[in-house]
């Protein structure tokens, strides 16, 4: 069964139609990544998977159960199971990174205070923030509000999460230190996952490698071998609301699509 | 006509946020801290905005009337004209505009920032009802502390009356207050009362309104500030006069 499938959505806002009957799934532990231009609509199809924006018409299930015409408390459930990660990191500015890491956990108020320290300091650790607990979104750089929206996402082990251009506007560096966290997620947490992106370089970076657990515990990540793609990680090229192409990144580079053949380079 | 349907539109909306605000008080979880901090932002932190309107609007009642009832030879009815406009109009009206533009453009801007950064779609996704987080506390508060900063600001006007009938229309000081306080009755303070919790009320959730209402980009956080302070103002106003009217008839 598809962890989320998109059964032939259209999306309409007033008179512009900026999604026309798409249809997509993702299996378990499988990364989409879905390639456009801005204004293609890729975040208006992202947030249709936690509910956050309604279809105009077709259907969307998560874990198999149609999120379409659910009321807000209902979609409570299946939100509780997605980590979403913003383009703008959109970090709660009047609370601290702590704060906002612990979002989550506070609203549910099941733990204690010291459970709630306990996983906060774990989900820092993941992305490499611990030292930074204590600051305001306000003082970090662009890198690490974007590890901080990441941990904040993580709270609570979604099995789904939806990075919404988590590589935009970093330095190389940086967008690599995102891959990585991305890749572990992957591989290591099988989390299902789409990636909204038009940064062709990170999105050849997260097809073509892999993070393994060395046997000293360390995690690598190694490069893939031969000609073989990952078969978890496909491509999904959206043009005007429309997807164009699907498949990996073999298929993509031999298209002769001219419009493919333009973005591509 | 398209301005009539948008306008019913736009009260429709407003209705539904405000029945789903209302619905937050009884559903948990609740947001205490959220509650406690609103009241201190919106009702504590305009003390000194009530107290100066007051005085200023008290001292230049009790100026006004002075030179009208001049004419009359009734000049030591000052405290009377002075505490009545000021109890049963001036001191809710006014309080609830500065709070409207202290607390309702506040509330807009910062609510409409959250909406084009994301914050509010981040929040909906974390499992939180933005609409009891964010709009109950501050609805609430508004209509507890209007109210109660409105006392302030009568209080203040009648001193600010005083001040001037002391110093400038050199009347008898025991003159002034028993005037004044003896002009008010119970119904005075009743609807000096009723007034400022509805008028609170309309600025809390004209500002949430204009602050979640889908906008794109920091440009239209500006217009839809602009919107909730001029919406809230005229609904002051409007509603002013049908409570005013109201209160006479029964």
């Amino acid at each position: 069964m598809p962890t989320i499938r998109f059964e032939n959505v259209t999306k309409s806002f007033g008179q512009d139609l900026v999604l026309r009957g798409i249809s997509l799934q993702v299996r378990e532990a499988e990364t989409k990544l879905v390639l456009g231009s801005s204004g293609s609509g890729k975040t208006t199809l992202l947030k249709m998977v936690p509910g956050l924006v309604k279809p105009t018409s077709g259907k969307v299930f998560v874990d198999g159960k149609e999120i379409t015409r659910m009321t807000e408390d209902e979609l409570g459930e299946i939100r509780q199971n997605i980590g979403v990660v913003f383009q703008e990191n959109a970090l709660f500015d009047s609370s601290t990174v702590g704060e906002n890491v612990a979002y989550r956990l506070l609203e549910d108020g099941l733990l204690s205070s010291r459970e709630i320290q306990t996983t906060v300091l774990e989900t820092l650790d993941f992305v490499g923030l611990r030292q930074a607990i204590d600051k305001m979104p306000a003082e970090l750089s662009g890198g690490m509000k974007r590890r901080v929206a990441i941990a904040r996402a993580l709270v609570g082990s979604p099995r789904i999460m939806l990075y919404d251009e988590p590589t935009a506007g970093l330095d190389p560096i940086t967008s690599r230190k995102i891959c990585d966290l991305i890749l572990k997620l992957r591989d290591l947490e099988k989390i299902s996952s789409i990636l909204v992106t038009h940064d062709l370089q990170s999105a050849m970076t997260l097809c073509n490698e892999m993070a393994l657990v060395e046997s000293d515990g360390e995690v690598r990540f190694q490069g893939k071998k031969g000609s073989f793609g990952l078969n978890n990680t496909s491509f999904v090229i959206i043009r005007d609301g429309s997807i164009i192409f699907e498949g990996n990144e073999e298929d993509m580079k031999s298209s002769k699509d001219p419009y493919l053949l333009e973005f591509l380079n | 006509m398209y301005l009539i349907i948008s306008f019913i539109a736009e009260v429709q909306a407003i209705c539904l946020l405000a029945v789903h605000a209302i619905g937050g008080l009884f559903k948990n979880p609740r947001y205490t801290r959220d509650h406690f901090q609103q009241m201190d932002d919106i009702g504590v932190k305009s003390t000194g905005l009530a107290m100066l309107t007051g005085l200023f609007t008290g001292g230049v009642l009790a100026l006004q009337s002075a030179s009208s009832l001049k004419a009359f030879g009734a000049v030591n009815l000052t405290g009377q004209l002075v505490s009545v406009a000021l109890v049963v109009e001036l001191g809710p009206v006014l309080t609830a505009l500065m709070l409207a533009g202290r607390v309702g453009s506040g509330i807009s801007s910062q609510l409409g920032s959250m909406l084009v950064t994301e914050q509010i779609d981040a929040m909906r996704a974390l499992g939180t009802d933005p609409v009891k987080k964010l709009v109950t506390p501050r609805v609430l508060a508004c209509t507890m502390m209007l109210p109660l900063l409105t006392v302030i600001a009568d209080f203040f006007g009648l001193v600010g009356g005083w001040l001037v009938s002391f110093y400038t229309l050199k009347l008898n000081t025991a003159l002034y207050w028993s005037t004044s306080l003896n002009a008010l009755d119970y119904r005075d303070a009743l609807e000096g009362l009723l007034k400022p919790v509805v008028f609170g009320f309309i600025v809390g959730i004209v500002g949430c309104y204009y602050g979640l209402r889908q906008k794109s980009g920091t440009r239209g956080v500006g217009l839809d500030t602009t919107r909730a302070v001029v919406t809230a103002d005229i609904l002051i106003i409007a509603s002013d006069f049908f409570l005013s009217k109201l209160v006479i008839e029964v």
